[in-house]
């Protein structure tokens, strides 16, 4: 039973608005009836060396699964961050589901209709001409990628999108010579995870000088149940280049939590940019806090280049648990980093998320913007670590780290670690702590808005700086997205 | 016992053996958890997260000497008595009272205001000091504060009854002595000020000569409804002295807290300060300086627990560190549930005059409430380009511009002491370590 | 199109409105004048639908519908329109934006259709001119980084958009210097016509050189004690109010 409801008899017809407003439902629960290629449950060196079979991989890759599986087995899950859940059970999972096909389909034709119409219900058409101008998809579900659009056309520039495991096989040398260079597989207990068993994700390579001229995304989403999902992203943007990448996930409600490891590597070259938005949606769960997804995810940039620029742009609105915290090592002179983020949590939603901007090269600069949102009985927790080294000449770091409270039944936290080793740095920090206050609802209601669209203004309002970074279309179903995981949320 | 050949170690468990022929501060009902604790000998490390950025390495390997009782003639200790000329002076020397060098603890006493000796309680004072102890809400994980509540042999009990306000300041001036070999102090003291009381005590730790020290006080202050406590703690210890203090302390209902710390000595200083909110309408207003030389490392902890609506926190903190040295502040502002109408405020600025000087700071938020006023913010830089120019080009040196700005930085913080003696006595120690740096880097 | 009846309001137990009674029809300015505390500002935000106060009697009719009973959104969908003593800010939400909401909200609720974002653009500049407001403000959030004066103007110009049957003017004048009143003022004088009302709070009689009321009503101590002209005004500015109050409580 919702306790909430215990309370109804004293609840205000505001309270009832918001009520209603975070009772809403999770619009991508469903669950897509298709055929399933799984392995037997469960992880050892035989399910490792069967993916790797199983995508064909060349022995370099087999071999650097099994390191990674072996080191795996030696670590502990993390307990530092502020977060409370059963443990997973890992031994227990599928570590790889694929829907079933003869072949890789090599054009979208080939495509099973079902899961063309899944991604349509989900407001991913993989149909390039029914596509938003200038986006190129590349669609993965729960193992493998599906579908990747604009392959051709971005080939005519010597652009290489595709699913990582196509990558593997098709551009070993570049694998070869970046995979792992950001994300050891040594990092962490789930990238380690990760390194062993990632099945797909997707592969990008920008060539010196090129613009990359539409939008990349991915698409991820989870479908088959008691799966893992590990999906795992390389983009290389070489000198000179640009590219701009979204990806966005969701998953269906089912009330067994599911697991989600990804990883992600970015490296930028000298003079080149990656700008990478998120938009992560994953079921979060029910009101009473069963089911939802545990993201655990390792992003991670490396400004390898003088005057290089990587910014992280990220609205999580998902999952039951979030443990993330996408960073940039400024390794380049004059390279930037940025990290914008906007964390919403509801009902009984945790995330612990943040960013490490670690200054390396001289004249490094990094901005970290982030504004989290706490309702229902969520918690929400900002952790960043800002680090500039000794030889790091001149580094400059702003952060502003905001909370919003809606309802006092849930908690905001703000835990920034500064680290600051060369006397020439300027680092700075603040934080905020505010709420959606009944003077702000009543003006706007004064105007003739509902208690309900005055709280969803409210909130973008506040997160407006963060939304301002993503690509236009991607900015308004971002915000579309907050008033709906924002139901039942005032009070 | 845990597996420990460090030598801080082995001179606990000498004591816990020794245990039996010895005059303890406290209780040996109130010591028996601590020294379970002290038993197993856990003693942190870096990866506990609340002692990330501080090794203690040198401290666990103090090799400690028997305790030294001759007494320092007064002429010595004068100076270090002048910062507070209108005030009780009590002197402890390795941490044991002396009464020549002190004032007659009669003359001490006031109507409605008790300062004794631990080790002179009665039974009902015994009662009272160690409730306040037990308020505290210890922590099993907190080894040095139990290293004082079991095996310390000295302590104050400073008693202020309801409605009295104490006019003279309380200063107590703790001096090393020890050469040769290296002394442990460990004091206990208890400072409890009665509904709408009012109390001010400045504590110094001194050094004389180049005195070998570990000195590990354990405080607990509780503060009734409507009264006030002003804490001042000066530290000018030599730099083969390592310092780890912890002080508790419980704030009652519309009761107001001070607390300044000038951290300008030791070797290694780690000042821990909890500050727990007893009824709404309490509030806190923290300030401190470290300023660190040579491979000094400073280490503030501040931990503020707001249980109670309409409770206010203001913290500010600063740092300077020049050559090798190290400064860390760790600062965590809790806001409970149903502490609304919290007014937090924490601040933490750094100045680094080195190329090699460090600095690690982590302003923390734990927010439970919606209708609070909660912000933080911290600042790592160095002297600011700009105004070390323009005083220069007005004919003042690099050299004594930056020291001027420094001043500036420092003076933040001492204008608001309240006391004129103490704060020209810190600002005058503030600025003679200055001119001992060599400001190379400026 | 109000009509109120014995209105008696308490905050937390506490009675401010007496017993008020008020009518105003299309056409007209009240204005009501009283000392502080008088319970000025409690009769703006029971109108407007403000939380945190209790009816305890008496009734309130707009347009002959129950006014007490609507949310505050609906009363303002309803044409009635409260400028506030203290206009509150809002970080982040974009002046034009709410009020392209505020407007679109109202008009969907009289069944006209919603203006797109050019028809409200140049509504909104031509509105502008009335207040004199410089356009910048538009771009920033709602009141955020405004003057007192800016801010108030801000109030002029979102009643002249939505164009309401009535507006409650609560203490506008507090904080404005004498240009400032004069083009506040000018710009409810624009927007009278014989459709709407104006109820004007203020404490002061100087709002009224520009504003020319029909009725002033001295309230004090939570009821209406004298109801007159513009005269009456002049009379309060002269005379002050004690004369009126010691005339009250003498038993007649």
């Amino acid at each position: 039973m919702n306790p909430v409801n215990d309370e109804n008899s004293t609840m205000s017809d505001e309270q009832q608005t918001i009520q209603n407003i975070t009772d809403q439902d999770y619009k991508y629960g469903f669950v897509t009836d298709i055929e399933m290629d799984e392995f037997p449950q469960g992880l050892n060196e035989d399910i490792v060396r069967m993916i790797s079979a199983k995508k064909e991989e060349p022995e370099f890759m087999t071999n650097w699964r099994l390191k990674a599986y072996r080191q795996w087995r030696k670590l502990k899950e993390p307990k530092w961050p502020k977060l409370e859940y059963d443990e997973v059970e890992y031994d227990e999972l599928y570590y790889y589901a694929a829907p079933k096909t003869k072949d890789a389909p090599k054009s979208l034709d080939e495509v099973d209709p079902e899961l063309l119409e899944t991604f349509d219900k989900l407001g991913v058409p993989l149909e390039e001409r029914e596509l938003l101008a200038g986006v190129a998809v590349d669609a993965v579900i729960d193992s493998v990628s599906v579908a990747t659009t604009f392959k051709d056309k971005l080939g005519e520039l010597g652009i290489i999108f595709c699913p990582i495991s196509e990558a593997i096989k098709e551009h070993p040398e570049l694998v070869k010579k970046y995979l792992g260079t950001v994300v050891p597989y040594t990092d962490n207990f789930y990238a380690t995870l990760n390194s062993a068993v990632f099945s797909d994700g997707s592969f990008v390579y920008i060539p010196p000088g090129v613009r990359c001229p539409m939008e990349l995304s991915s698409y991820f989403r989870i479908n088959a149940s008691k799966t893992g999902q590990f999906e795992r992203t390389l983009i290389i943007a070489d000198k000179g280049s640009y590219v701009s990448y979204l990806e966005g996930c969701t998953a269906p409600m089912r009330d067994e939590n599911q697991l989600h490891a990804a990883v992600v590597e970015l490296i930028a070259l000298e003079d080149a940019e990656i700008k990478y938005s998120t938009v992560q949606n994953w079921y979060a769960g029910n009101k009473e806090g069963v089911g939802g997804i545990f993201n655990f995810v390792t992003k991670r940039g490396l400004c390898a280049g003088a005057r290089s620029k990587i910014s992280w742009t990220q609205v999580e609105t998902g999952s039951a648990i979030t443990w993330k915290y996408p960073s940039c090592v400024l390794k380049g002179d004059n390279s930037v980093g940025e990290f914008y983020s906007v964390a919403l949590t509801n009902n009984y939603q945790q995330a612990d998320t943040g960013t490490k901007m670690i200054h390396l090269g001289k004249n490094t600069r990094s901005l970290i913007i982030s504004k989290g949102i706490s309702a229902g009985k969520s918690n929400n927790a900002y952790r960043g670590l800002v680090k500039v080294n000794n030889k790091a000449e001149n580094a400059r770091n702003y952060s502003q780290c905001d909370s919003l409270l809606i309802g006092d039944q849930c908690g905001a936290h703000t835990y920034p670690y500064l680290e600051i080793e060369n006397p020439t740095a300027q680092v700075e920090h603040e934080a905020t702590t505010s709420k959606v206050s009944e003077d702000q609802i009543f003006y706007l209601n004064q105007r003739g808005i509902s208690t309900e669209d005055a709280v969803g203004m409210i909130v973008s309002g506040y997160a407006r700086e963060v939304f301002q970074q993503l690509p236009m279309e991607f900015a308004v179903e971002a915000q579309a997205l907050m008033s709906v995981s924002l139901e039942g949320s005032v009070g | 016992m845990a597996e420990n050949t460090k030598q801080l170690a082995n001179w606990i468990q000498d004591q816990l053996q020794a245990d039996h022929d010895q005059n303890f501060a406290l209780s040996a009902q109130t010591r028996a958890a601590s020294l379970k604790i002290l038993d197993a000998g856990v003693f942190p490390t870096r990866k506990d997260e609340e002692w990330r950025y501080t090794p203690l390495n040198t401290l666990l390997d103090q090799n400690i000497g028997a305790a030294k009782s001759d007494v320092p003639n007064a002429d010595s200790i004068q100076t270090f008595k002048n910062a507070v000329p209108e005030a009780h002076h009590l002197v402890f020397i390795n941490g044991k009272f002396s009464e020549s060098l002190s004032d007659d603890l009669d003359s001490v006493k006031e109507s409605g205001y008790t300062v004794k000796l631990m080790s002179q309680l009665t039974s009902d004072e015994q009662l009272q000091a160690e409730g306040t102890i037990r308020d505290a809400k210890l922590s099993d994980d907190n080894i040095f504060q139990h290293l004082a509540l079991g095996l310390s042999q000295f302590g104050l009990f400073l008693d202020v009854a309801n409605h009295t306000e104490v006019k003279t300041p309380l200063h107590l001036l703790n001096v090393a002595t020890h050469e040769a070999s290296t002394s442990l102090t460990n004091p206990v003291n208890v400072i409890h000020v009665g509904v709408n009381s009012r109390l001010k005590v400045i504590e110094q730790f001194v050094s004389l000569s180049d005195a070998q020290a570990v000195t590990i006080p354990a405080s607990f202050m509780a503060l009734e409804e409507g009264s006030g406590l002003e804490h001042f703690k000066i530290g000018l210890e030599s730099d083969s002295t390592d310092h780890v203090s912890n002080t508790s302390v419980q704030v009652g209902a519309n009761a107001h807290f001070t607390s300044h710390q000038y951290l300008l000595g030791s070797r290694l200083t780690r000042s821990n300060m909890e500050v727990g909110f007893a009824g709404p309408g309490a509030s806190t207003t923290l300030r401190g300086i470290y300023l660190g030389d040579g491979t000094q490392h400073l280490d503030v902890r501040t931990y503020l627990d707001h249980a109670h609506p309409h409770c206010n926190s203001d913290q500010h903190f600063r740092g300077i560190l020049n050559d090798h040295s190290r400064g860390v502040f760790n600062g965590l502002v809790l806001v409970r549930e149903h502490a609304q109408k919290t007014d937090a405020k924490q601040s933490n600025k750094n100045l680094l005059l080195s190329r090699d000087a460090r600095v690690d700071t982590k302003p923390q938020l734990e927010i439970f409430a919606d209708d609070v006023k909660c912000a933080h913010g911290a600042t790592v830089g160095e002297l600011d380009e700009d105004a070390l120019f323009y005083l220069q080009s007005r004919g003042i040196s690099k050299e004594d511009a930056g020291l001027m700005l420094t001043r500036a930085f420092a003076a933040e913080i001492t204008e608001d002491i309240g006391i004129e003696p103490v704060q020209e006595y810190v600002e005058a120690n503030i600025s003679s370590r200055l001119n001992e740096l060599s400001l190379a880097n400026v | 199109m109000l009509s109120i009846k014995d209105l008696q309001v308490s905050v937390e137990g506490k009675p401010i409105l007496k017993g008020l009674n008020l009518e105003v029809k299309p056409g007209e300015i009240h204005a009501i004048m009283g000392p502080n505390g008088s319970g000025k500002s409690t009769l703006a935000h029971v109108l407007s639908g403000r939380e945190g106060y209790s009816v305890d009697a008496g009734t309130a009719a707009y347009k002959n519908l129950d006014l007490l009973d609507m949310a505050p959104e609906i009363r303002a969908r309803e044409g009635m329109f409260l400028a506030f003593q203290y206009p509150i800010e809002i970080p982040g939400v974009n002046n034009t934006s709410f009020l392209k909401k505020a407007l679109n909200e109202i008009r969907k609720h009289r069944g006209d259709e919603e203006l797109d974002a050019i028809d409200f653009l140049s509504l909104i500049k031509k509105q502008m001119k009335l207040v004199e407001m410089k356009e910048d403000l538009l771009k920033r959030p709602v009141n955020q980084g405004f003057s007192g004066g800016e801010k108030k103007r801000n109030e002029i110009l979102q009643m002249a958009v939505l164009n309401p049957t009535l507006a409650i003017l609560d203490e506008t004048d507090s904080g404005l210097d004498i240009d400032a009143l004069r083009i506040v003022a000018g710009g409810v004088n624009k927007l009278r016509s014989e459709d709407n009302a104006f109820v004007v709070i203020t404490h002061y009689q100087r709002l009224l050189d520009y504003i020319v009321p029909d009725f002033v009503h001295v309230l004090s101590d939570g009821k209406i004690i004298k109801s007159g002209t513009k005269d009456l005004a002049l009379e309060l500015e002269e005379r002050g109010y004690d004369w009126l109050l010691e005339k009250a409580e003498s038993p007649s």
